[in-house]
């Protein structure tokens, strides 16, 4: 009995390493905390993270780089845009669970569509039919969730193989990972689409890793990307989720 | 008696004062509307050069770099980025900093425009900033950029100097991401373990290291 609670125990914390591993790179480049007047963002533990930052290079340089340029010479243009109709599919029940958590009725609604929509007409989310019909893609996440409840980014850290977060959003991240359904699926499932989603994200954002490993100094040049582009999103995450509000407001007034 | 005619010449020279400070502060430095207007054109020409199927690669970077030189101010920014540390060097240093910066700018932004042969643009918001700034948003498409379209904010200031236009953009801000808010970031944490030589020579390689050397 013991034995199957330690396996279960060691395969939950294989599906987190394994998400946060994916989740990580994508967020190198998309989600972050800086303030305009701040030289610097709030990094206590530089001299660690810069360790993990090397590790997190050293990973990208033998195994993600590759792979992705790989992906990028096998796989056409068109089949590119399945893979991340697919990616982006596969996330919408954790944006579902986000948006409701935020109670933002309008990215609830429009996700709960789009997931039909696209996971049955869009061929198990391979084409993304429903923005076709005005259903845009708004992720969000719950270091979105806990940023609209007034929770600070906390300091910079580095996740080995992860990537670059906060306090805040790595705590968010891991969150996320119990309410993805993937998470609860069995092992070859719930492997191949972190290895799919790993992929995609590290071939979409070739071009920005190419240039953040170019600088003089790749580390503060990736945090300050991460850091911007994050309060850029919490801001548009808030400004979106108030837009919400007012109008479940005024249709309640009319 | 005596005491009101004091305070009516006391108003009368107030209402002067009030009068001849307006018409001496720079009011409105320029409007929003030229401010976007330059952006346009520069759009527009950047498109111009880039989408022309006549010309090589190399000819496109030369007349894209060009461009960044004639429209932004990188003697501004280079002091900008290099935050404190630029009252901490010396004038010799100052002047060999920003000449090899003004290189590395050109060609590690300049260039990466050149790798995009379609495209278009529009201009969606332009808002004054601070003093005599101005904030114009455009929404770029390109099928390099992998269709979805990208929002890129253009902070602009007016400048008349010996200018033949009379902005000059001082950042640019592709998603949220501002290009001299990151630099200064990455320079301040070099300059805060190395110094200010250390950090010319490594422009210096990547100047040299850099594709499309002209």
């Amino acid at each position: 009995m013991g034995y199957f609670k330690a396996e279960n125990t060691l395969k939950m914390f294989g599906k987190f390493v394994a998400v946060a591993f994916c989740a990580g790179m994508l967020s190198a480049c998309t989600t972050p905390v800086p303030s305009a007047n701040s030289e610097t963002t709030h990094d206590p533990i530089e001299p660690l993270n810069r360790g993990i930052f090397q590790f997190n290079y050293a990973v990208d340089t033998v195994l993600l780089k590759p792979v992705a340029q790989g992906y990028d010479a096998v796989m056409p243009k068109r089949g590119q845009t399945m893979v991340s109709n697919f990616v982006s599919n596969i996330k919408e029940p954790v944006t579902f669970a986000n948006s409701v958590l935020q109670t933002d009725a309008n990215n609830s609604f429009t996700t709960l569509w789009r997931f039909l929509f696209n996971s049955t007409f869009g061929i198990a989310g391979l084409f993304d039919v429903a923005s076709e019909l005005g259903l845009k893609n708004r992720e969000t996440g719950l270091g979105d969730t806990f940023a609209i409840y007034g929770a600070d980014a906390g300091p910079y850290l580095m996740i080995p193989v992860f990537g670059p977060s906060s306090v805040r959003d790595g705590i968010g991240r891991a969150g996320d990972v119990f309410l993805d359904p993937i998470s609860y699926t069995n092992n070859p499932v719930f492997y191949s689409v972190v290895a799919v989603k790993t992929i995609e994200a590290r071939h979409r954002n070739m071009k920005l890793l190419n240039d953040i490993y170019n600088s003089i100094d790749p580390y503060s040049t990736m945090r300050s990307i991460y850091t911007q582009f994050r309060a850029k999103a919490i801001k548009n995450a808030i400004n979106q989720r108030n837009k919400s509000l007012e109008s479940a407001k005024s249709q309640d007034s009319n | 008696m005596i005491f009101l005619q004091a305070r009516n010449i006391i108003k009368r020279l107030l209402v002067v004062v009030a009068c001849l400070s307006l018409l001496s502060s720079p009011s409105v430095a320029a409007p929003v509307d030229d401010a976007s207007k330059y952006i346009e054109s520069l759009g527009d020409s950047a498109i111009a050069t880039l989408t022309d199927k006549q010309l090589d690669k190399e000819t496109k970077t030369k007349k894209i770099e060009q461009l960044f030189r004639e429209n932004v101010d990188t003697v501004w920014i280079g002091k900008f980025v290099l935050g404190r540390f630029w009252r901490q060097i010396n004038d010799d240093q100052k002047v060999r900093y920003l000449r090899g910066y003004e290189s590395f700018l050109v060609r590690n932004y300049a260039t990466r425009f050149t790798d995009y042969t379609s495209g278009s643009f529009k201009i969606t918001d332009a808002r004054a900033g601070s003093s005599n700034e101005f904030i114009i948003s455009m929404q770029i498409k390109s099928e390099e950029a992998g269709g979805e379209p990208i929002i890129v904010d253009y902070r602009v200031r007016s400048d008349t100097k010996n200018r033949k236009n009379n902005f000059l953009v001082v950042d640019i801000i592709v998603e949220g991401v501002s290009m001299i808010t990151t630099q200064r970031e990455e320079f301040t944490s070099i300059l805060t373990g190395k110094d200010i030589e250390y950090l010319i020579a490594q422009i210096a390689k990547k100047i040299d290291s850099a594709p499309n050397k002209s």
